[in-house]
């Protein structure tokens, strides 16, 4: 299919490149006809630029080489989606009521002070109640950027947030969050840095 | 003598107007990993000073000026200008790297992914086989976790009440993962078609072996809305999770697994 038309050298490409500044539909002309080149340039930094699946190669792998795409056609149908075994589980659906937080009698633990981790806003710090099982009891920020108005709007949005997530999430152990805020990393590092024993 | 490296490196740094961070779990000659992620901050801060729109003496602020041509910018320059004319191809223009009703560029929208990735080249030199990157919640992954289980990545909730503050948890091996909406820093992103604001999308999710394509996927989907799930499904290996302001969740079934997820979702 389309995917053994050669494909455009970084040097040949220059011209769109270069043409960014003019109009969108001229940029859209030129790409229609790319210039031929050698196969198999990329980017400069070896990150290619990822292909289009294709109903007649349903088993190819994800696209980690550094071999540039070809421009797909326009208006081109919807394709089916590749059924090859995809290399992430599926997400977890998280229940919208989170559950109840083993507060008051339920968990029990020790109160440990995280590291103060620096944030573009300026410090964070958490303290988290630990039970002897692991178990997050509670977590709260005792150090959270407030020098100045922006900071203060930003953690009285976040840290109640984080503390949700945190919460939620202990039962299964996240590494991260996508689409987060600012100043949760820093809430996550310090966090992180109580649970491995820091 | 060497020393294995006994326990996480966990590093943060402030870049790009919000914060990096780099989790690194791999049994190596101490100070090897300090190294790598010392020499990936320098990298990130290289690009910024390279690409930042808020510095005057920035590459694309002197192109902006009409100070630099780009036939004599940088080689990485003319690599985030090409990769994003092909954005704007692919997706029929709903991306843009000029900013609304103005001819200056802006690449905001994918160098932030791209250069992540970049600067993760020095983890990968050095060896370093089990890592997570964060820059301001778009990840890069490597590997596993110490335990040798996925990493676990939660998508935030953009409609942000506390109550729901996180829709589904991710387990990639080795993928990206990058998230693009309004929440976090108000409304940023524009429909290249129509110079309004996107806003039909809450957040959009995209997992794939590259965070600067799944970053600037993330960008693009949530221009094109709904459908913009269907769109990201497109590429071999990406694929896409939105959230609505309602709160509801779109995706590819197919893709994700089994629809029974979508009901307990919702």
């Amino acid at each position: 299919m389309n995917n053994n038309r050669p494909t455009h050298s970084l040097a040949s490409r220059l011209l769109p490149a270069v043409a960014m500044t003019a109009a969108a539909s001229g940029l859209i002309a030129m790409l229609d006809h790319p210039a031929t080149g050698s196969a198999g340039a990329g980017l400069g930094t070896g990150i290619g630029l990822p292909s289009q699946s294709t109903p007649v190669a349903p088993t190819q792998p994800p696209v980690v080489s550094s071999t540039l795409p070809v421009a797909p056609v326009p208006n081109q149908p919807a394709q089916q989606p590749t059924q090859q075994p995809l290399p992430t589980t599926p997400p977890v659906p998280v229940n919208t009521t989170p559950p109840a937080p083993a507060s008051g009698g339920g968990c029990q633990g020790v109160t440990k002070d995280g590291p103060s981790i620096n944030t573009m806003w300026g410090p964070v710090q958490v303290e988290a109640i630990i039970s002897s099982s692991g178990q997050i009891c509670d977590v709260g920020a005792i150090r959270s950027p407030n020098s100045h108005g922006r900071s203060v709007r930003i953690n009285q949005q976040a840290l109640p947030i984080l503390h949700s997530q945190v919460m939620k999430a202990q039962s299964v152990n996240i590494n991260g969050v996508s689409g987060a805020t600012i100043t949760s990393d820093g809430y996550v590092e310090s966090l992180q840095a109580i649970l491995n024993g820091g | 003598m060497t020393t294995a490296l006994a326990a996480t490196v966990i590093r943060t740094h402030p870049v790009m107007g919000t914060m990096a961070s780099v989790h690194v779990h791999d049994s190596v000659e101490a100070g090897v990993a300090e190294a790598a992620i010392n020499e990936m901050w320098t990298e990130l801060d290289r690009l910024e000073a390279m690409f930042s729109t808020f510095r005057p003496t920035s590459e694309i602020s002197r192109i902006n000026r009409g100070e630099l041509h780009l036939l004599d910018a940088s080689p990485e320059v003319l690599e985030v200008v090409d990769a994003c004319t092909w954005l704007e191809h692919v997706s029929e223009g709903a991306f843009r790297a000029r900013r609304p009703g103005e001819e200056i560029l802006d690449p905001a929208g994918f160098v932030k992914g791209w250069a992540a990735e970049l600067a993760a080249k020095s983890l990968d030199r050095a060896g370093l086989q089990q890592w997570y990157l964060s820059v301001g919640g778009d990840i890069q992954t490597r590997g596993t976790a110490h335990d040798g289980s996925a990493w676990r990545i939660a998508i935030a909730d953009p409609n942000g009440d506390d109550q729901r503050a996180i829709r589904a948890i991710v387990e990639v091996d080795g993928l990206a993962v990058a998230t693009s909406g309004t929440a976090a820093r108000g409304r940023h992103l524009w429909d290249g078609r129509t110079n309004l604001p996107a806003d039909s999308l809450a957040s959009m999710t995209v997992v794939g072996p590259h965070l600067t394509w799944a970053d600037a996927f993330a960008t693009t989907a949530f221009v094109l809305g709904r459908g913009g799930v269907e769109w990201v499904s497109n590429f071999d290996g990406y694929r896409a999770l939105a959230i609505t302001s309602h709160g509801e969740l779109v995706r590819h079934d197919e893709q994700w697994g089994s629809p029974d997820d979508q009901s307990s979702i919702a």
